[in-house]
C-alpha cells in the first residue's frame, strides 16, 4: 500500500524528482512545501503518513521543522533529506525524534527500501 | 589578506579527499559515472566585477560559531549543461527551465559544497550547518564581490579552487570560493 507523503524542500527541481521517484513507486505526494513554517502547516491540514523534509531550508531550518511537526504530532514520522554527512547533524536528528536521515542525492533502491522498511504509525513519545 | 601556504594546502587537501565522494554523488544524482577533479586552491583574484561571461553562483553560510561562507560559480552555459546531465533520467517529465537550472545549480553545488564543509567540520570537531543555496546571476567577479560583501568574518580570505566536472556527455567547471577567517583557517590547517 503506498504511503500519502509530504515533501518539504526549497527547490523545486528537488520536489520534482523526489516526487516522480516516489509516484514512481506507488505512493501519492498530498502537499509540498518549501519553508519550514509552510512545513508545519501544511502538515496540519494534509496529515501525511510520512515528511519527507530537507535540512537546509531558508530562514528556519528543517531541524526546527521537525520539532514543530512532532510537537503537534509526537506520533509523525519524520524522514530528513540532507547532503550534510555530519555525524552530529544526525545525531541531532534523531534525539528530535527524526525517523531516518537520508543522504541526497537519492539512490531509489536505498529509498525504496526505506519506505518498505517503515514501521507502523509511531507511538507518541513520553 | 594573504592565506599562508600551509593554509591554502590544508584546504586543498580537503578539496582533493572529496573528490571520490564528490564523484559518486554526481553519479548517483545523474545516472551515470561522473568524475570531479580539483586544482590547487589560491587566493582568488581581485576581478572585475563588471566584465566576463554571465555566471550563476550559488553562496552557501554557515550557522553557528564557524565563520565560513562557500561560493559555487559556473557559467550560465555549463549550468545549463549541469542541469541538463542531472535531470536527463526525468527528461520527458521534468523540462528544463531558467528554474530548473537555477535549482540545478543549487543541488549540484550543494552536493560539492557539503563534502568540504564536512571536512572543515571535522577537522574543527564541530558541526556546521549551511543555508540553503541563494542562486545569483552575475558575472564571476561581482558574485565574489557580493559573497565578500555577505560574508560577517574577520580578516576575510577568499581561496578559490576549480572542479572539474566531466562524464560521457558532459565537462564543466565550477569555481569553488571558500571565505573564511585567519582563525578558522589556522585551525583547519592544524593536524592537517
Amino acid at each position: 500500500m503506498g504511503y500519502r507523503i509530504l515533501i518539504v524542500d526549497d527547490s523545486s527541481t528537488a520536489r520534482g524528482v523526489l516526487r516522480l521517484m516516489l509516484e514512481g513507486m506507488g505512493h501519492q505526494v498530498v502537499a509540498e512545501a518549501e519553508t519550514s513554517r509552510a512545513a508545519v502547516e501544511a502538515y496540519g491540514s494534509a496529515r501525511p503518513d510520512l515528511v519527507m523534509m530537507d535540512v537546509s531550508l531558508p530562514g528556519e531550518d528543517g531541524l526546527h521543522a521537525l520539532g514543530a511537526i512532532r510537537e503537534l504530532d509526537p506520533g509523525a514520522r519524520v524522514a530528513l533529506l540532507t547532503g550534510n554527512e555530519q555525524k552530529a547533524v544526525r545525531e541531532r536528528a534523531l534525539e528530535l525524534g527524526a525517523l531516518a536521515v537520508l543522504y541526497k542525492p537519492y539512490d531509489a533502491r536505498k529509498l525504496s527500501a526505506f519506505l518498505k522498511g517503515l514501521p507502523s504509525r509511531r507511538p507518541a513519545d513520553a | 589578506m594573504n592565506a599562508p601556504r600551509a593554509q591554502r594546502e590544508a584546504v586543498a587537501a580537503m578539496i582533493r579527499s572529496s573528490e571520490p565522494d564528490c564523484s559518486a554523488a554526481m553519479s548517483a544524482l545523474s545516472r551515470s559515472p561522473w568524475t570531479v577533479s580539483a586544482s590547487d586552491v589560491e587566493e582568488a583574484p581581485r576581478l572585475s566585477t563588471e566584465e566576463g561571461e554571465p555566471c550563476l553562483g550559488a553562496l552557501f553560510h554557515a550557522f553557528g560559531d564557524v565563520p565560513i561562507d562557500i561560493l559555487a560559480v559556473f557559467s550560465v552555459p555549463d549550468a545549463h549543461a549541469v542541469a541538463e546531465a542531472v535531470t536527463r533520467p526525468y527528461a520527458a517529465r521534468l523540462p528544463v527551465t531558467p528554474e530548473t537550472v537555477q535549482d540545478c545549480v543549487g543541488e549540484v553545488s550543494n552536493i560539492l559544497c557539503q563534502q568540504l564543509i564536512r571536512r572543515i567540520a571535522d577537522r574543527l570537531e564541530t558541526s556546521i550547518i549551511v543555508s540553503s543555496p541563494a542562486v545569483m546571476l552575475g558575472t564571476e567577479g561581482s558574485l565574489m564581490a557580493s559573497a565578500l560583501k555577505e560574508y560577517h568574518g574577520d580578516k576575510d580570505t577568499l581561496l578559490l579552487a576549480t572542479l572539474s566536472l566531466s562524464s560521457s556527455e558532459l565537462k564543466a567547471e565550477c569555481r569553488l570560493a571558500l571565505l573564511a577567517d585567519s582563525r578558522t583557517l589556522k585551525l583547519a590547517a592544524a593536524g592537517a
